[in-house]
């Protein structure tokens, strides 16, 4: 009966998933015709080179093939991500614009700021024409209309789209071999039993080495353990890209880190961590942490991706399915993330052919476009499994110089890390990027998500402005905070009146209700 | 042992005791890096890696010298350098000399002007105007003449000419018909070796060590300096929390990171070690031994 009530559930959230959240379609094909200029043309580019890109960034295989297809050859200027920052704000102040900024992600308050001081242009008015495969994108989904258009009605770039639905909700993963000799047959969704698995792996030398040194539970960051319990506790019930508000059981608009079931959280958390069940540096923890645990053989359960165990002990661990249940009941896998990501990709005053730009930024988008960005050429570095969809090749895999996936891709495209004006979704990113115990395990849990997926919300200038005031503060303030309540060096019952007043004083009503007009522009930009 | 009492001996072991300690203390970290440079990344991970390599493996010093951009910087460096220091020392010998002569007019004006850029200066923006006006950007010059003097060393040199070489001795020289530059070269400089060892010893350090305004003025990657190099592979090696998207990417690389910046360490900060040795012994060597009697 409880499997069937499951199933029902399960199935009707799966339409509610289907009919709602995710928006983003797969890449149409390459509709429009080469060449993209009649007369040879040569745009500057100011770009961000990624961490695999190798040599020379002219010298890419990618752009050559460009220029013979579309006619426009691309002079880069192009600078890794460590420095890009006070590149890109030299650029700006020196009066030396480019014609086009490419892979340098902005926020859209600074997109705003550039706007504003003239340094980019709007591309609106050319996308319907010129940028067939972005514009069906928008068209189709209204949140990407929404996240790209700015408080002047503009749109100003092209933003990066991560829809690979293994990147939507990260993987959980247990040692099997430890479950089995527990006598689990799966984890436990309730929170109370999971706590009671979690003691026997504290108790129980699982590993053999004489020492009860297994860490029940572990993640990379806290940030990552808070998102994988918080659905529990019914809240983010807007998924992991709005951290702070979401949208409460009465349908209101509700500050998260200030609600009953985050204190909630925050005390099962604090039971945990102070039980030995939860992983002790978890407050400065990092993938390097996560492997040095793993390397020793003391994981039990972990979220984040199963390369971080490393590789010894990296297959005895399988994919966690439970979705967990909270004491009142919630069930939801909170941890899905938006797939719009910030705009990178912009056009200056300086370019005198806008048209011809937004066409080649656009080819991108389509899937071939897709494809020569994120697996090169087919027959060089990928070729085409069964389903037609590009896996890289042995050159790739297996490089005769020992070289990283990415590394060998890199003389070949700019992908190479970093935003991209492009689509990571999964005929090529998913089918490439994630093992297949990864694969099956962030499917299932994804039909758990929240219906609806918020992304960033858009301010207005004066917005920013107080935002940039008030909120660092604040979620500085809340990050503190959270580690002590879960430490014990703040007490849940006795200090969380004095952490309201606090965050009160700190002008979390105002917050607040920049917030609400952020989410009421939003829903007015989708409603349109 | 002869000789000595027992509360000598107390006191000496005691001594030696604390020393040991504090040189492991002090050793312990550069044997760290030195034996993790060498080893296995998942066992320096693991923490396996305590008193000897385990799984002794040269990869991460593959690594670093596949890396094109470590050899043209580690270029780049040693010429940034050389010319660098050469430079800095001229001049700042020319400036220390000129203001501690006794008689050159407008002396307090100079240094007045001098000392003023050591609290005030132009700020970012303007600096990197005026550089690009002069034609200064993406050249190799712009490591080398925007530094050409470090007002806080030639103030050094100028107090170690006026004090520490009597003034007697140029004095002798002028009247035995010395011109300045005679007194620079013959009695000066011979009895400055010291400071001018310090000051080497500062300037090439200093050049060594510079990344920032490479990393504001360059844009050409095969002007790169070393450290700018080694700035960008070590911050690359940081995964960063979107990473997942592309986590065995992310994985490797912070795994090469690991036991890389090691090597990286070794790679960088090994000529500068060297150079020590060899500029030491003016550290310690008596200066004005013999040169004024009574």
């Amino acid at each position: 009966m409880k499997k069937l009530l499951t199933m029902l559930t399960a199935m009707l959230m799966l339409i509610s998933v289907l009919g709602a959240a995710y928006a983003i379609k797969d890449p149409i094909e390459f509709q429009g015709e080469f060449p993209f200029s009649e007369e040879p043309i040569t745009l500057d580019v100011f770009s961000m080179r990624g961490v695999y890109a190798q040599g020379d960034f002219n010298e890419l295989e990618c752009w050559k093939w460009l220029k013979d297809k579309t006619n426009i050859s691309l002079n880069f200027e192009a600078y890794t991500d460590d420095i890009i920052e006070e590149k890109l704000a030299l650029k700006l102040v020196s009066n030396k614009l480019p014609d086009l900024f490419f892979k340098c992600a902005m926020d859209s308050s600074n997109v705003l700021k550039y706007a504003q001081d003239g340094a980019i242009i709007p591309i609106t008015a050319y996308l319907e024409e010129y940028a067939p495969h972005f514009y069906y994108q928008i068209e189709n989904d209204p949140s990407l209309k929404a996240f790209l258009t700015m408080s002047d009605g503009e749109i100003y770039g092209f933003n990066y789209i991560v829809s690979a639905s293994n990147f939507m909700t990260p993987p959980v993963f247990v040692n099997g071999e430890w479950l089995a000799e527990l006598g689990y047959d799966e984890v436990p969704e309730d929170l109370g039993e999971l706590k009671e698995l979690f003691i026997k792996v504290r108790d129980t030398d699982l590993n053999k080495n004489g020492e009860k040194d297994e860490v029940p539970l572990i993640a990379t960051s806290l940030d990552n353990l808070y998102r994988l319990f918080s659905g529990a506790f019914g809240i983010n019930t807007r998924g992991r890209t709005s951290v702070y508000i979401d949208i409460d059981d009465n349908g209101e608009l509700r500050y998260i880190p200030t609600s009953d079931g985050y204190k909630k959280l925050l005390k099962y958390f604090n039971e945990l961590y102070v039980e030995g069940l939860m992983y002790q540096e978890i407050f400065d923890s990092s993938i390097a942490n996560m492997t040095a645990v793993g390397e020793q053989n003391r994981i039990f359960m972990g979220k984040g991706s199963q390369h971080y165990v490393g590789p010894t002990y990296k297959d005895k661990f399988i994919g966690v399915n439970s979705i967990f249940k909270g004491p009142d009941g919630y069930q939801l896998n909170a941890d899905v993330g938006n797939p719009i990501f910030a705009m990178n990709t912009f056009i200056t005053p300086e370019n005198k052919y806008p048209e011809e730009t937004v066409r080649l930024i656009d080819y991108f988008y389509s899937k071939e476009g897709v494809e020569l960005m994120f697996a090169g050429f087919e027959g060089v570095t990928f070729e085409r499994n069964e389903k037609g969809n590009p896996v890289y090749n042995d050159y790739v895999q297996n490089n005769p110089d020992g070289l990283l996936n990415e590394e060998v891709l890199g003389k070949y495209i700019p992908w190479g890390g970093g935003a991209n004006p492009s689509m990571a979704e999964d005929h090529v990113f998913g089918e490439n990027m994630y093992s297949d115990v990864e694969k099956a395990v962030c499917k299932e849990r994804l039909k758990y998500g929240p219906e609806v997926v918020w992304g960033k919300f858009n301010y207005t200038d004066e917005e920013y402005q107080r935002l940039s005031i008030i909120e660092n503060d604040i979620n500085t303030y809340i990050n503190e905070m959270r580690a002590k309540f879960i430490t014990g060096d703040a007490d849940l019952d006795a200090d969380w009146e004095e952490y309201i007043n606090t965050l009160n004083r700190m002008g979390l009503e105002e917050l607040f209700t920049i917030y609400k007009s952020g989410l009421d522009a939003y829903e007015k930009a989708i409603a349109e | 042992m002869v000789g000595k009492s027992k509360s000598d001996l107390v006191f000496d072991v005691f001594v030696y005791v604390i020393l040991t300690v504090v040189l492991l203390i002090v050793v312990y970290p550069l044997y760290f890096v030195v034996i993790a440079s060498i080893s296995d990344p998942l066992s320096v991970l693991a923490g396996d890696v305590i008193l000897t390599p385990k799984n002794l493996n040269l990869e991460s010093y593959k690594m670093v010298f596949r890396d094109s951009s470590v050899m043209t910087g580690y270029r780049n460096t040693i010429f940034y350098t050389v010319v660098g220091t050469t430079v800095n020392m001229v001049l700042s010998t020319a400036a220390a000399y000129a203001l501690s002569c006794r008689n050159l007019k407008g002396k307090g004006f100079i240094l007045g002007m001098m000392v003023f850029t050591m609290f005030f200066n132009g700020g970012l923006i303007p600096t990197f105007i005026t550089i690009n006006n002069l034609g200064l950007l993406d050249t190799i010059w712009v490591m080398i003449l925007p530094t050409a003097i470090s007002t806080y060393n030639v103030m050094i040199m100028r107090t170690f000419f006026l004090n520490s070489i009597p003034y007697e001795l140029q004095e002798a020289a002028i009247v035995d018909g010395a011109s300045h530059f005679n007194i620079l070269f013959n009695v000066i400089l011979p009895l400055s070796k010291p400071i001018l060892a310090v000051m080497v010893l500062y300037y090439a350090v200093w050049h060594w060590n510079s990344y920032f305004s490479a990393m504001i003025y360059l844009s050409d990657h095969n002007k790169y300096p070393l450290q700018l190099v080694l700035r960008r592979i070590l911050i690359q090696s940081q995964a960063s929390e979107e990473s997942l998207i592309d986590a065995q990417g992310t994985f490797n690389r912070m795994l090469q990171g690991e036991t890389m910046k090691y090597a990286l360490i070794i790679v960088a900060s090994a000529p500068v070690l060297c150079m020590y040795p060899f500029l030491q012994k003016y550290f310690v060597q008596g200066i004005m031994v013999g040169s004024v009697k009574g």
